[in-house]
């Protein structure tokens, strides 16, 4: 299992990232990062939501139900303008310190005990 | 199995969270269904309804986090709501609220409410007078289609013995033909010359005014012709225009056109004279904001007087005006004046032998004239630019007054109300609500006086007008701007006093004012004070200016002029007849009657002698030398009956012969101007005679107190027709009315033929001075509001800085404090605030007066008496409003102050 903190750290980078991909609903979203992450990272329904309502509240994301032909009323997300531009700075940063990380540990994929 | 069902433990769920405020109805529709979504995975999975609720709930996290995750963003999300629908709707639920606090406020201290609405209300209603006379005067004239490009022609010529040029509206006839036919630029020229006449028909006969002109007037200005033909009406020498309302005086009801009216000029060389003019046009009332004005028009072919000044360049008697094409360019335009003058003024004889006197010619555009034209021989009296400027001042002078009495007292009102800010704030009170609370408050009574003085505004005007002698229209339609620059003043005093409560005081700590209210005295005082102190600045420099100008206008009206005034009734004679052969028996008559001292007769009043011309000749001159004299021809008696004072030689005597032919009397002015030591016998060619001095009077104002005295020199008649205008009598002050019909039966009875008008000399003189006494009264009274608003403004905060040192008056009483103590400690305050502002006003006023007074060239001195007067009235009045709140502190029983709360 991955650490909590680094859960906590990746939500936000993970949703813009998901939503980046086209507009989606909160069940899907952890569906989708329960599938990328093989289940490695759990996210509770409730940080997930909240978090959903802040992003939007900081209008990085905006929400509207969806009524389906087939199927239950859904509150679907998808990324504004701002949040597109987050969502390019999360990457930079999530990305520099990738590569910081990968420098330090040489370019042998596997970790050596210390 | 079946004892579960997941609707039911849904349900459960749901309710369970639906008592949370974080949870609106749109997070439980989400989450509910993210539970069912995931449910139903869940059991696809194989599992029980039960066991997946369970791994469901399990999901959503710890107990407790999920409340505590959405309150985090609870905030968030209703900030962001809030900028929907649901923000205005709960303002709008609000302002009711507000109002009725406001409003329980207001009627709980009335008294303040009644000061802040009504001293308010009095001082918009002055601005928007004020504001409405200004606008009114910059209005001047605007109303003629081509206002833009129409100007007069301002003639300017040298003058021996004055700085620079005279100038004037006088320009001789040929420029008009001239400027119609070589100048490209002009579209239209008019030009007119003022009329005066005995208009008649049946019986109905009066004086009226008109002009003499051409139908170009109605090329070059918009006075439109209600019937009759623009292009004709003024071609025949025998037409004649008349305003609508003098055809209806004239001919009532019926058809004027064609109708035959009686006009007799006054200088008709026959006086029975009478020119019969058919009436051929009906033209508009002249607007009142015309510098023009007229009842009649006429031809300037049928005037007699005009007859032999044709084609004149050495003759300036006509005004003129020019309407420019739309592509004008004025450079261009004056520059092509100027060569005109030189062209033609040259050819001319008169010019030829006095070329010095050669000018030039000038333009004055059409709707500076009313406000900025000081030339010689105006149409009529103008406006003054100096005098807008000063009444805009005051009037911002006043709703600065007002304003700042509003602030003071709003504010400091607000400030008792520091604990209600607390409990409202304890109470969960927004800080936007307590804004919004205390800016209707302020604001609330700042449209309420807004709405009284849009009341107040039509009732005063007609005083108003009658004040300023003009007739302002009230005219909502007219003045949207100005409308609109009301109601955001009325706004934005309110909002001004409204925002340090609103803002200050919003942002106090509650638990801070609820241990204590924080002291008044310390913080915001310097503020109020500081507003006081220039309220009253601004109060004392109007008094001093109104005392300064009251006192010039005692001078200018009182001071010897050197001539007497009193009890001198002038009789106009417009019947020229009366001198050829009946002045003496006239004369005779008149000093018959008891109630008559003297008798003489005059060219004009000697108050305001307007001829004048050159003297080029006189003894030892010296070659192309001249001097402008202004002249008046006078009857034997003048000397006595104005009682002017003989410094060399002696008065006209009827029993010298050679007097009529060459005397001459000329005043010190003159004299000087002359370089002569003595006067009497030394030769003097002026005005076509050559004359002896006969004497030298001390000099007197024959002018007003604007100019300097000039050279003057009186003769009498030889054989110059039509001198006398003018009968003098001087009468006993008694028995007026008796006199008076006394003069009427025997005017009457020596010109039958003319309406019997008459004046007296000290109001004509008085009427000189119009400007300034009607500036006067306006002073007093604009002054006496300001005086009045700022005392009710300095109540108001007295009672209230009483009222907060209720108690600390109860401790110095129980503690031994005389009354007459307490009064001095109140009082103190005040005395520091008005000593301040009479230092500031002091120069303030020293010097607008002094500009002021600069204007006239005989004026008093500024004393500082006038400047200490004004600072212990001002004092003694501030004093006697704080103490009438003072002393109600100070007899007050202690025991009740004391026993508060």
């Amino acid at each position: 299992m991955i650490s909590k903190a680094l859960v906590a750290a990746s939500l936000k980078p993970f949703i813009l990232s998901i939503l980046a991909d086209g507009e989606s609903y909160g069940y899907e979203i952890i569906q989708r990062v329960h599938d990328l992450t093989g289940g490695q990272v759990q996210w509770t329904t409730g940080t997930l939501y909240p978090l959903l309502h802040s992003l939007e509240n900081k209008n990085l994301l905006e929400s509207f139900w969806r009524e389906a032909d087939a199927g239950p009323r859904r509150k679907y997300y998808r990324l504004t303008a701002k949040g597109y531009k987050a969502l390019a700075t999360e990457k930079q940063q999530w990305l520099s310190i990738h590569e910081a990380l990968l420098k330090l540990w040489g370019p042998s994929p596997t970790l050596s005990p210390a | 199995m079946s004892s579960f069902h997941l609707n039911t433990a849904l349900a459960t769920w749901r309710r369970s969270l639906s008592t949370n405020r974080t949870f609106s109805a749109d997070d439980l529709d989400e989450l509910e269904q993210h539970l069912r979504d995931q449910i139903a995975a869940l059991v696809q999975g194989g599992q029980s309804e039960k066991a997946a609720f369970e791994q469901a709930m399990a999901a959503m996290g710890e107990y407790g986090a999920v409340e505590r995750e959405y309150e985090k963003v609870y905030w968030g999300k209703r900030r962001r709501q809030r900028l929907l629908s649901t923000e205005l709707q709960e303002r709008v639920s609000m302002l009711g609220s507000y109002l009725k606090v406001a409003l329980r406020t207001l009627r709980k201290e009335k008294g303040y409410a009644f000061i802040n609405v009504f001293g308010l209300a009095v001082g918009l209603t002055c601005f928007v007078l004020i504001g409405l006379f200004v606008h009114y005067e910059q209005s001047y004239d605007t109303f003629h289609e081509k206002a833009d490009r129409t100007y007069r022609i301002v003639n300017e010529y040298p003058q021996a013995h004055s700085l620079g040029n005279t100038r004037s509206t006088d320009t001789p006839e040929p420029l008009a033909d001239v400027l119609r036919e070589t100048v490209p630029e002009v579209e239209q020229v008019v030009q007119l010359v003022k009329s005066h006449a005995l208009l008649s028909v049946g019986d109905t006969q009066f004086y009226e005014d008109g002009i003499f002109t051409t139908g170009h007037l109605f090329d070059v200005f918009s006075f439109p012709l209600l019937q009759g033909d623009p292009r004709t009406a003024l071609a025949d020498p025998n037409a004649i225009v008349l305003t609508a309302s003098l055809a209806r005086k004239y001919f009532g009801d019926a058809d004027p056109l064609g109708q035959t009216i009686m006009v007799y000029t006054l200088s008709s060389e026959d006086a029975n004279d009478q020119q019969e003019m058919q009436v051929t046009g009906i033209v508009a009332d002249v607007p009142a904001n015309s510098h023009l004005s007229f009842n009649y028009l006429m031809p300037t072919a049928a005037s007699r007087e005009l007859a032999g000044w044709f084609d004149r360049w050495d003759s300036n008697s006509y005004f003129t005006y020019v309407a420019l094409r739309p592509d004008y360019s004025l450079p261009a335009f004056e520059d092509k004046l100027a060569r005109i003058a030189q062209d033609y003024l040259t050819q001319t004889e008169y010019y030829q032998s006095h070329p010095a006197a050669i000018g030039t010619y000038g333009t004055q555009l059409l709707t500076d004239i009313h406000l900025h034209s000081h030339l010689k021989n105006e149409f009529a009296a103008n406006g003054d630019i100096q005098y807008v400027y000063l009444f805009a001042a005051i009037a911002l002078l006043i709703l600065g007054i007002a304003c700042i009495n509003y602030i003071n007292l709003a504010t400091a009102r607000a400030a008792t109300r520091a604990r209600e800010v607390g409990v409202r704030k304890v109470m969960g009170a927004h800080r936007w609500q307590l804004i919004g609370q205390f800016m209707s408050e302020a604001v609330m009574p700042s449209l309420a006086a807004l709405f009284l003085a849009m009341l107040l505004v039509p009732l005063l005007l007609p005083v108003f007008n009658t004040l300023t002698a003009r007739a302002i229209p009230f005219d909502l339609a007219h003045n949207g701007g100005f409308l609109g620059v009301l109601l955001l003043v009325g706004l934005g005093t309110g909002v001004l006093a409204g925002s340090y409560p609103a803002f200050v005081m919003s942002a106090f700590q509650p638990a801070g004012i609820m241990k204590g209210t924080p002291s008044e005295r310390s913080g915001k005082t310097w503020l109020r004070n500081g507003l006081v102190v220039a309220q009253f600045t601004l109060t004392m420099v109007l008094i001093i200016g109104t005392l300064v100008i009251q006192r010039q206008l005692h001078f200018v009206q009182n001071t010897q002029t050197g001539i007497d005034r009193d009890q001198i009734i002038v009789l106009d004679v417009e019947d020229r007849t009366l001198f050829d052969t009946r002045y003496e028996t006239l004369k005779q008559t008149l000093i018959n009657h008891p109630q008559v001292l003297a008798v003489t007769a005059a060219q004009e009043d000697p108050t305001n002698v307007d001829a004048a011309s050159y003297a080029t000749a006189w003894e030892s001159a010296e070659a192309g030398q001249r001097i402008l004299v202004n002249r008046s021809i006078i009857q034997h008696g003048f000397v006595d009956l104005f009682g002017l004072e003989l410094v060399e030689g002696r008065d006209f005597s009827p029993d010298i012969p050679t007097d009529a032919r060459e005397g001459m009397l000329i005043n010190e002015t003159l004299k000087h101007q002359l370089g002569w030591e003595t006067a009497v016998g030394k030769w003097f060619n002026f005005h076509g005679r050559e004359a002896r001095i006969t004497g030298v009077v001390k000099d007197f104002n024959f002018h007003s107190f604007h100019a300097p005295i000039e050279p003057l020199a009186l003769f009498l008649d030889s054989g110059w027709w039509f001198p006398y205008q003018r009968v003098f009598v001087k009468v006993r002050p008694d028995a007026m009315t008796a006199t008076l019909a006394f003069l009427e039966e025997t005017m009457q009875s020596f010109s039958p033929s003319h309406p019997f008008t008459y004046h007296f000399l000290d109001d004509t003189y008085a009427q000189m001075y119009q400007t300034e006494t009607r500036l006067g009264r306006l002073l007093n009274y604009f002054t006496f509001l300001a005086l009045f608003i700022a005392c009710l403004g300095l109540l108001g905060l007295a009672a209230f800085t009483t009222q907060q040192r209720t108690k600390e008056i109860g401790v110095r009483k129980v503690l031994g404090a005389s009354v007459s103590q307490i009064l001095l400690l109140l009082s103190r305050d005040v005395l520091w605030l008005i000593l301040l502002a009479l230092l500031m006003a002091t120069p303030l006023a020293y010097l607008a007066m002094r500009y002021w007074l600069g204007d006239f060239a005989y004026h008093i001195e500024l004393s500082p008496w006038i400047f200490l007067l004004t600072g212990i009235s001002v004092l003694l009045i501030a004093l006697a409003t704080v103490s009438y709140q003072s002393l109600k502190a100070a007899l007050a029983d202690p025991v009740k102050s004391l026993r508060y709360e």
